[in-house]
């Protein structure tokens, strides 16, 4: 946690926790079962995107989005003929600041973690946040998204505030 | 018809790569991307391309390149905030100079006809004007503010000095000096979402646009009033967003023969033509229309390729020297040469 969350307070002091889902599948499989070859159809299900995405960590709470409930298996489509997969992640509050990190983070450990010929496309569930439109917007704008991860090695390594300063600060 | 490959040009690294643009003489291109240099090629012999000369100077990005009229100089924007300027001497490429000012990333570069005025743009949602003076020393002349968002492109009049801008608020802006400022003269507005690329006619009195929306527009200018009024708007014409549009601008067609290409986040290259007449008026006979059927000027896919690339398509240029040959690159480090064949 930042010394800047630290003086302005949490935007969601008190987060519902969930229980991890232990029962549907493990996670530590999910490299073997993407072929390496680009031309071979991969055959995987939602769980394996699920796997990706359910151990990062919200950027406020020392707690994974799964645990957050921001990602659902449910909210993970997949259409694979045409190679592209949706998420819509939850923020816990409606008028959460931190949604366009969350975002930032899943789209970078899926576009990271899956074959190049993936199209994925990261945005708001609806109804969930007050600046939906503006947020989706942002996350899928690829220029963005490309000068906000310019010469980091990952999101997940740098201060969110950094971040936040690098992509939408204008 | 169709549009055969005609060379692949492979990145040594995993690179996007951003922009490809032609030398006016269409011998060499030159392309850029987030590994941060810009690659001039060169057609060594025919069909095989290799390159010619690597330049580094910036350390982030280089989002776009643009030749000057001339070709003698080159000029990069750059992630990092600054606009890298080359010149080329007997082919090859110094750097000469960098235009500092911005503050956050620079998306687009252009020069005027006149290869003296040079425009940028940024996510800080200005659009800077440089004259190059005599020494060529970069004098920053005008900075302007219209936009409410970032500016994703700048691109001149062919031959005019008004300046046309593309931004992430949906609107194409057109800019002239007027009494010695800088003033916003047109807000075009018809898109639902960012505007990634702008392209003029030869002559200068049309426009086509491209777009997140996933739609093409066409501007015609009412030269009575000075205004630009929306001709057509094809929509859904790519699945995915679309980043990169050209107006073919060869001599040697005529002025319906020019011929417009777009390549998109769906991996897929569209070229358009304008509407013959004829067809237009069989068309539209049945129709009540109040305008008389030569007063219609439509276009329409001509050809559709998919997937092209194996990834999004984020530039694509018509060679201005050879007829029907045209240029892509996309994320998946590769640029390609393709032949259009009607």
């Amino acid at each position: 946690m930042s010394q800047q969350q630290k003086d302005e307070g949490f935007i969601n002091p008190n987060p519902v926790v969930y229980s991890k889902d232990e029962s549907e599948n493990n996670s530590s499989l999910y490299n073997e079962r993407f072929t390496e070859d680009e031309e071979t159809p991969d055959d995987f299900d939602v769980y394996e995107i699920f796997d990706l995405v359910r151990d990062i960590n919200d950027p406020e709470h020392p707690l994974t989005l799964e645990q957050l409930n921001v990602v659902r298996h449910e909210n993970i489509k997949i259409d694979i003929s045409n190679n592209i997969i949706r998420l819509y992640f939850t923020p816990t509050v409606p008028h959460c600041s931190m949604a366009n990190i969350i975002g930032l983070s899943i789209k970078e450990k899926l576009s990271r973690s899956l074959p190049q010929r993936f199209k994925v496309d990261v945005k708001v569930t609806p109804g969930s946040h007050s600046s939906e439109q503006s947020v989706n917007k942002q996350l899928n704008d690829k220029e963005r998204v490309s000068a906000a991860l310019d010469s980091s090695s990952s999101i997940l390594n740098v201060s969110m505030h950094n971040v936040i300063t690098r992509m939408f600060k204008c | 018809m169709s549009l055969n490959e005609i060379s692949v040009l492979s990145y040594d690294q995993p690179s996007k790569i951003w922009n490809i643009e032609w030398s006016p003489d269409g011998k060499l291109l030159a392309s850029c991307g987030d590994d941060k240099t810009i690659h001039i090629w060169m057609e060594e012999s025919e069909n095989k391309w290799v390159v010619l000369q690597k330049l580094e100077a910036h350390e982030k990005t280089v989002r776009r390149i643009a030749w000057s009229p001339d070709g003698k100089y080159l000029a990069a924007a750059s992630f990092d905030a600054s606009t890298s300027i080359w010149e080329v001497n007997n082919g090859e490429f110094n750097h000469i100079s960098t235009l500092e000012g911005h503050s956050f990333e620079v998306k687009s570069v252009a020069w005027d006809a006149s290869g003296q005025l040079l425009a940028t743009c940024s996510r800080d949602k200005s659009i800077w004007i440089w004259q190059m003076e005599d020494d060529q020393d970069f004098e920053c002349i005008s900075i302007n503010n219209g936009h409410s968002q970032d500016v994703k492109c700048v691109r001149w009049h062919p031959s005019l000095e008004i300046l046309a801008s593309a931004s992430y608020d949906d609107t194409i802006k057109m800019w002239q000096d007027t009494d010695g400022d800088w003033e916003c003269i047109d807000t075009l507005s018809a898109h639902e979402s960012t505007i990634w690329d702008i392209q003029f006619n030869a002559s200068g009195n049309r426009l086509v646009s491209c777009s997140d929306d996933r739609s093409v527009c066409f501007w015609r200018l009412d030269s009575t009033t000075g205004r630009w009024k929306l001709l057509s708007r094809l929509e859904s014409v790519h699945s995915r967003p679309i980043f990169s549009v050209d107006w073919s601008h060869n001599q040697e067609l005529s002025p319906t023969e020019q011929l417009i290409c777009t390549g998109g986040g769906d991996d897929s290259i569209i070229i358009y033509h304008q509407k013959q007449q004829q067809q237009q008026q069989q068309s539209d006979s049945s129709s009540s229309s109040s305008t008389t059927p030569n007063e219609i000027e439509q276009y329409e896919i001509l050809y559709k390729h998919e997937k092209a690339h194996k990834s999004d398509i984020n530039s694509i240029r018509w060679n201005p020297k050879k007829p029907n040959i045209l240029a892509s690159s996309g994320d998946d480090s590769t640029i390609k040469i393709w032949s259009f064949v009607c």
